[in-house]
């Protein structure tokens, strides 16, 4: 009989208690008798999100390098500032380009707003000029013949200076000031600091 | 006082016609109950030492590993002792998808095994929502000492 507790509670412990048969020794149940709570759980878990696949978006760093007009048609060069080795030479009367083909181009007269909407299979989508490309500041060429240009500063830098801090002991040419002229110049001896700004220098 | 009487002698009339019911079905289960005692006899394990406890969680961090959950804060210690039982328990959290503790659940489980989750505490993981995580205190109820000497 004192087995019949421990019997029991091994029974109701384990979690896959039942209705045993009358003439039955605990047995092993089939997994399958806990199917649906691994379908249904009971618990509002998440189900892992799988990002949907990624589509190429055909223009994704694209931009307008050069847009003309002609006769021959009108031609625009798009580059992407992700490759740089890319640059499609497109125009309006000419089959399209490795499946970039010009749709259509509005043009301002404004520097830098002209718009070019280009198809790239089956998708549209309109192209600026780079803003960025387009504030940066011309690249310097060579001097023109006969045209001195003035010596470079040499920069001088030392360990522990940050970045356009003067070096200790070295002397940068200030502008020119005339320095004040005392009127009655008076032997030097120590006095104490004044508490109010001293008087105004008097000029020359 | 009269009243209070005839009310407790009820209680004890109800009580009692409680036992005989239970004793009667006792009785005419004889034979099953006599089998049960016989294979809890025969199949409940012996403790061999407080290494059981080491033990028991060896065999969880394997069946957990089969379904790769991750298994922390492992402990384990000694357990009750009754005269029907004496046990070694392990406590370890787990994380894990739910199919997978489902079925580590499974094959913990098993009426021969005599393992018995004595706390268990599931929760969705607040760091990943598909992820459950459980602390569970596991014992395993070994035959009392006396059946040993016996």
């Amino acid at each position: 009989m004192k087995h019949r507790i421990i019997f029991m509670s091994i029974l109701a412990s384990a979690a896959i208690s039942s209705p045993l048969q009358a003439d039955d020794l605990p047995t092993k149940f089939a997994f399958n008798r806990y199917q649906v709570m691994l379908d249904h759980s009971p618990f509002a878990v998440a189900t892992a999100v799988v990002a949907p696949a990624a589509t190429p978006a055909p223009c994704k760093d694209l931009y307008v390098a050069n847009a003309a007009r002609s006769p021959d048609g009108d031609s625009v060069t798009i580059m992407s500032s992700a490759d740089k080795d890319l640059k499609k030479y497109l125009n309006t009367k000419e089959p399209p380009v490795d499946g970039f083909a010009i749709a259509s181009i509005e043009w301002s007269d404004k520097v830098g707003e002209t718009k070019v909407t280009i198809s790239k299979d089956g998708q549209f989508c309109t192209l600026t000029f780079n803003q960025a490309e387009m504030t940066k500041p011309m690249p310097k060429g060579p001097p023109a013949p006969g045209v001195v240009q003035p010596p470079a500063q040499p920069q001088f830098q030392q360990p522990g200076m940050k970045p356009g801090q003067n070096p200790p002991g070295v002397a940068l040419p200030t502008p020119h000031v005339r320095a004040t002229i005392q009127r009655n110049p008076q032997p030097q001896q120590y006095t104490p600091l004044p508490r109010t700004p001293p008087p105004a220098a008097i000029e020359e | 006082m009269l009243l209070s009487s005839i009310s407790s002698s009820r209680a004890q009339l109800a009580m009692r016609k409680t036992t005989r019911n239970e004793q009667n079905v006792y009785m005419r289960e004889r034979e099953l109950w006599k089998k049960r005692d016989e294979w809890l006899e025969k199949t409940q394990p012996a403790m061999k030492g407080a290494e059981e406890a080491s033990t028991l969680l060896e065999q969880l961090k394997q069946v957990a590993g089969k379904y790769n959950i991750g298994i922390e804060n492992p402990s384990i210690g000694p357990g009750d002792a009754t005269p029907q039982h004496q046990a070694v328990f392990a406590s370890i959290e787990t994380s894990s998808h739910w199919p997978e503790l489902v079925h580590f659940l499974y094959d913990v489980q098993q009426p021969d095994a005599f393992v018995v989750f004595e706390s268990v505490n599931l929760a969705i993981d607040n760091g990943d929502q598909t992820l459950m995580r459980g602390k569970l205190k596991i014992a395993k109820w070994f035959a009392p000492a006396q059946r040993k000497k016996s």
